[in-house]
């Protein structure tokens, strides 16, 4: 990527394709000026401001210009805004004249990334515009401009803070050991913190927006133990033999999908294996094509076999990244007395796949529920695949700690707990800006009196 | 009469010039001539503030210097009146050791070591006034005036090759107790102020920093019976891989029977209502607040009145009662650290309980003086003004005695290398806190005295007390400072290490469903070694005969596996912009995409590497990966000069 040239774009969506009344064509970079007035029958003397009506050169139509002065642009470089007929026609014929003059097509997203390197957005924003020029929907386009506003941003920042809180305490007791006024986060306390830093995550990720899957075949994920009828369950409900139903391109062949035509549309099926400790390369590969597959869903169904079962209870077994169902299959096997008790689930949620107990309830379920829309407003957290991935990290590092703080082992190993946040407030980092060792110990000396 | 020549000549006798003169006179050995010059060879190795060595952090430091072959360690052990482990009942990343010194016996220490180990050494007492350097600053771009020597207050020029510049608090220092100025660094000390004007000369730019020490009292004073006590660990652990040495003959550095010096308690007084009251009452007349100091405090060391303030709902503060030595009578009060005038200090002390009859023999004061900022040094801790001009200890910000001595145990290896030919060395950040600091250092300017603390090390499970003989030792070896001996004790503990690992991989512990390894037994965060020995001792063939400290050693490894691998992934991040260098002379202005803030941060500090860049202040990512573009090459501009 180069940033030393001026480029030229139609930033207006549709026009090549002749939507639209107006279109605008877009220059950026240090000749963006006298470029525009190649085209255009401008002052002799530039400078920033709006100019209308200025007639264009190629053909004498009316046109609007915009001269934008580095740094106060949208890019931060000297950007100048044509705006003009929307004729593909003239908007080509146009296009032409400056690119002869020496302006530079720009490559999709340039205009965003040249106001990333100048510093004119952070990379949230940057990402919602990229997501803005592939929306294909008006939806889309709504979830993008939430991804651009910076809500996902000022949300991240709030995490941040806790979690630096967090880790200032357990600091604090490791490095002032000698301090009266320190006192160590009671082991109780800090779970009790982890546990709702968590579930703030857990709850933003699996309601939030994602941008990247508005318009994509909305997908259920099958998880469970080998053998609880996973595969025969999506069987049933497609109605093929599996051995039959070809993997579809692109999934790996540890992550089997198969089509469920339903009368709202395409419903993709994914059977994914069982979590278990990765001890080898293949099985570390699996692990992650796991939780990609997780991240893809918009419901995941966990899978467990009835009888075996003493659930009382339809909550998920684990925290997944999306909205989670208990379904319990082999209801076959089950005394039909013994289905009183179980009084939370609803009827799609006990089935049979060997005979076809129900399954019809849960197609109709699975469909209503995945092709719900969602509406988008503005101050919803949109997130794409990357910021969910990272959420999904900061999450795991706060398991593991909570994990420590649950026994005595916080007391012994305060620096692991440490090193999770750590690796958390890394993590997040990613998304707005890190919180650096000096910022986690003015904390510490602005909660504590230090110093003997 | 001809002008005396040194190869190095080190600037200051405190915690930094100590360990710079060693460490310069072992790797010159009979290839060059050593000088301190100090304004009284009887300070040498003063200890100025608190008599304490090590601490959180600080502890891993003094144990860094130690595997690379410094001096601190074997000081301290010699002189320690009190010693313990803090953290003990934490992970072992964070264990840190601290010991009280008599302070009398551990300045004397450490000029013995000087005198019996460093015969190329002389030293030259006097008071440097100004620099001598090859022409004037800045005459050219690019070359920049190499330094020759020094002149004397008294007229006496010396010559050298480099210079390990270590002032500590002594430029243009300036003591206040309540209303009344002092000049000078400590009490009855001189000032250097020539010095600071000399700097400015070639082009230095100078700060202003501020510390503080509280008073002294005597010890037949105070009121012993009602305070609580606070005693040493029993058996105490050493700082020196060398005190307790038995495996390796002829050790000089070996302490027969460690330690050497009886061992007394601390005790433990507090604050009160009354204390808090008479300062509120005489705020006005401490310098702090009536404006005859405008510089800035440590916020890790705040003076009482500092506390008071800031703190205003705590109804007391903890004071450590601690003894400067066994053959004194001095009392150091830890915590109550002020510049009060004498008569609002004395009612305050006779305030406290125990101390309502004491004597003062030493009040307290805060001295402000001059210090370097640190966008003037590299790396390697020379002058980017000055070639062959090092700077090391307070003078660059930082405070602890530790922090001095180990910038000064650098100074002195890299002035050595530097007129050798050789090349500079820089330790990274995950390989000590020594290179954490001074990373820190060269690419943030202190705005108070800067302190280490585990939390500022990334690596902090790397970075361990007990394992700094595996990460430094074969450097200080291949150094010419480290001696052999401490090499042959590295390889034999890696032996017995590596012999313990495998035959507890190898044996296998039954537990109640199916066995396992007793390796992998151990790494389960709730088993202790007592419970895998026991294991073992049931299966008969398995004889025990490793030390406690090898036990241990192979415990640490294998619960910190997981993490001590992320660390290793982390660290090889670092290295790849580490080994990304940016030319010496890049400029950094005539790169058109960075930002305002970015190229004068990048000016500034001239980072020599991207990883250095990645941590200055001011800079986003995008700058970074602008400047990468660059640096690769692929774009050009006028950016190589």
């Amino acid at each position: 990527m180069r940033a030393d040239d001026t480029i030229v774009a139609v930033s207006s969506p549709g026009s090549m394709a002749g939507g639209g009344l107006r279109a605008i064509i877009r220059l950026s970079g240090p000749n963006a000026w006298p470029l525009a007035a190649a085209v255009t029958h401008l002052p002799a003397n530039l400078h920033p401001g709006l100019f209308t009506p200025i007639t264009l050169r190629p053909i004498p139509l009316p046109a609007t210009v915009l001269l934008f002065q580095a740094p106060r642009s949208f890019t931060g470089d000297h950007l100048a805004e044509i705006h003009l007929p929307g004729s593909p026609a003239l908007l080509r014929i146009c296009l032409d004249a400056l690119t002869a003059a020496g302006a530079r097509p720009a490559d999709p997203g340039e205009f965003s990334a040249r106001a990333f390197f100048n510093g004119k957005i952070d990379l949230t924003q940057a990402e919602g515009i990229a997501a803005t020029i592939h929306a294909t929907s008006s939806r889309e386009l709504r979830a993008a401009s939430a991804l651009r506003s910076g809500v996902l941003h000022h949300w991240t920042v709030g995490i941040a803070d806790r979690l630096a809180n967090l880790l200032a305490a357990v600091e604090a007791g490791i490095d002032f050991v000698d301090e009266e006024d320190v006192r160590f986060i009671e082991a109780d306390a800090l779970a009790t913190a982890l546990h709702q830093l968590d579930a703030a995550i857990h709850d933003t990720s699996a309601t939030s927006i994602r941008v990247d899957r508005l318009d994509a075949l909305p997908t259920v994920v099958f998880v469970g133990a080998p053998n609880v009828g996973k595969s025969s369950l999506i069987n049933a409900l497609t109605g093929h033999d599996r051995s039959i139903v070809s993997p579809i391109a692109g999934t790996t062949r540890d992550r089997l999908s198969a089509l469920l035509h339903t009368d709202r549309g395409d419903i993709r099926l994914v059977d994914v294996p069982g979590e278990e400790p990765a001890t080898d390369e293949l099985q570390n590969k699996m692990m992650a094509a796991r939780q990609a597959a997780l991240l893809e869903a918009d419901l995941i169904l966990e899978i467990v076999d009835h009888p075996a079962a003493q659930l009382n209870s339809s909550a998920p077994r684990a925290d997944y990244p999306a909205r989670t169902a208990i379904i319990r299959n082999k209801a076959d096997l089950l005394d039909p007395e013994s289905l009183a008790p179980v009084s939370d689930y609803a009827d799609w949620q006990l089935v049979s796949a060997r005979t076809g107990f129900r399954i019809p309830a849960l197609r109709k379920a699975i469909a209503e529920i995945v092709t719900h829309e969602q509406p988008v407003t503005g101050d919803q957290i949109v997130l794409n695949q990357r910021h969910r991935a990272v959420l999904e990290q900061v999450r795991s590092n706060l398991a593991t700690a909570m994990n420590i703080t649950a026994g005595d082992a916080f007391l012994r190993h305060p620096e692991l707990v440490a090193a999770e946040l750590r690796h958390a407030l890394d993590s997040l980092g990613s998304i707005t800006g890190t919180i650096s060792p000096d910022d986690v110990l003015g904390r510490i000396f602005s909660q504590f009196c230090i110093g003997k | 009469m001809s002008i005396p020549f040194y190869d190095i000549l080190v600037i200051g006798g405190g915690h930094a010039g100590a360990e710079a003169a060693w460490a310069a006179s072992h790797m010159l050995g009979d290839r060059g001539r050593v000088a301190m010059v100090t304004m009284d060879p009887l300070a040498i190795g003063r200890m100025s503030c608190n008599p304490a060595v090590g601490g959180l952090a600080k502890g891993q430091m003094v144990r860094e210097i130690d595997a690379l072959g410094g001096l601190m360690a074997h000081a301290i052990d010699a002189t320690g009146i009190q010693f313990r482990m803090l953290n003990r009942s934490k992970g072992p990343a964070v264990q840190s050791p601290r010991a009280q010194a008599d302070k009398y016996k551990y300045a004397a220490k450490v000029q013995e070591l000087l005198r019996t180990h460093c015969p190329n050494l002389t030293i030259v007492a006097g008071i440097v006034d100004r620099f001598l350097t090859s022409h004037e600053p800045r005459t050219t771009a690019h070359e920049r005036p190499h330094i020759t020597g020094v002149v004397l207050e008294s007229g006496q020029q010396l010559n050298c090759r480099a210079v390990v510049l270590t002032t500590g608090t002594f430029l243009r220092a300036l003591m206040h107790t309540g209303e009344r100025k002092t000049e000078g660094g400590r009490v009855g000390e001189q000032s250097a102020r020539g010095l600071s004007d000399c700097l400015r000369e070639l082009g230095f730019e100078l700060g202003r920093l501020k510390t503080g020490t509280p008073p002294r009292i005597a010890k037949e004073s105070i009121d012993f019976a009602s305070l609580k006590e606070q005693p040493g660990d029993n058996p105490p652990t050493p700082f020196s891989d060398l005190t307790l040495q038995t495996e390796i003959q002829n050790s000089e550095f070996r302490i027969q029977n460690f330690p050497p010096l009886p061992q007394v308690p601390m005790h433990i007084t507090y604050t009160n209502a009354r204390v808090h009251d008479l300062i509120r009452a005489n705020l006005h007349r401490a310098p702090m607040y009536s404006g005859q100091i405008q510089s800035r405090g440590p916020r890790y060391c705040p003076s009482i009145e500092d506390k008071i303030v800031r703190f205003a709902d705590k109804d007391r503060h903890q004071i450590f009662l601690e003894p400067e030595g066994l053959d004194t009578n001095e009392i150091y009060c830890n915590g109550i650290s002020t510049s009060l005038p004498e008569d609002v200090q004395e009612q305050i002390i006779h305030s406290i309980v125990g101390l309502e009859h004491a004597r003062v023999l030493r009040w307290g004061y805060a001295v402000e003086y001059d210090f370097s900022p640190t966008h003037q040094i590299d790396a390697s801790l020379e002058t980017r003004l000055v070639e062959g001009l090092f700077f090391a200890g307070q003078l660059n910000g930082t405070s602890g005695y530790e922090e001095a001595a180990g910038q000064g145990l650098i100074a002195g290896i890299n002035a050595a290398r530097k007129i050798q030919g050789m090349e500079r060395i820089i330790l990274t950040r995950d390989q000590a806190y020594i290179g954490v600091m001074i990373d820190d250092l060269i690419t943030k300017t202190p705005t108070e005295p800067y302190r280490m603390f585990t939390s500022r090390a990334e690596f902090r499970l790397t970075l361990r007390s007990d394992n700094t003989d595996q990460r430094l030792t074969p450097l200080g070896r291949q150094l010419g400072l480290a001696s052999q001996a401490r090499m042959d004790r590295l390889t034999h503990k890696l032996a017995a290490i590596h012999e313990l690992t495998t035959r507890l991989k190898s044996s296998r512990i039954r537990l109640e469903n199916n066995g396992t390894s007793a390796y992998e037994y151990l790494r389960r965060p709730d088993v202790t070694i007592d419970e895998v020995q026991r294991l073992i001792s049931e299966n008969s063939e398995f004889r025990i005969q490793h030390s406690e400290s090898i036990w241990s050693q192979v415990e640490i490894e294998a619960k910190y596996a997981g993490y001590i691998q992320r660390e290793r992934e982390a660290a090889q991040r670092l290295h790849d912009l580490e080994d990304k260098t940016i030319p010496l002379h890049f400029n950094f202005s005539a790169v058109p995409e960075l930002r305002k803030e970015a190229k004068a941060a990048l000016e500034k500090f001239r980072p020599q590497t991207l990883g250095q860049a990645s941590r200055l202040e001011g800079l986003t990512p995008s700058d970074l990966t602008i400047l990468m573009i660059y640096l690769t090459g692929k774009r050009k501009a006028a950016v190589h000069e």
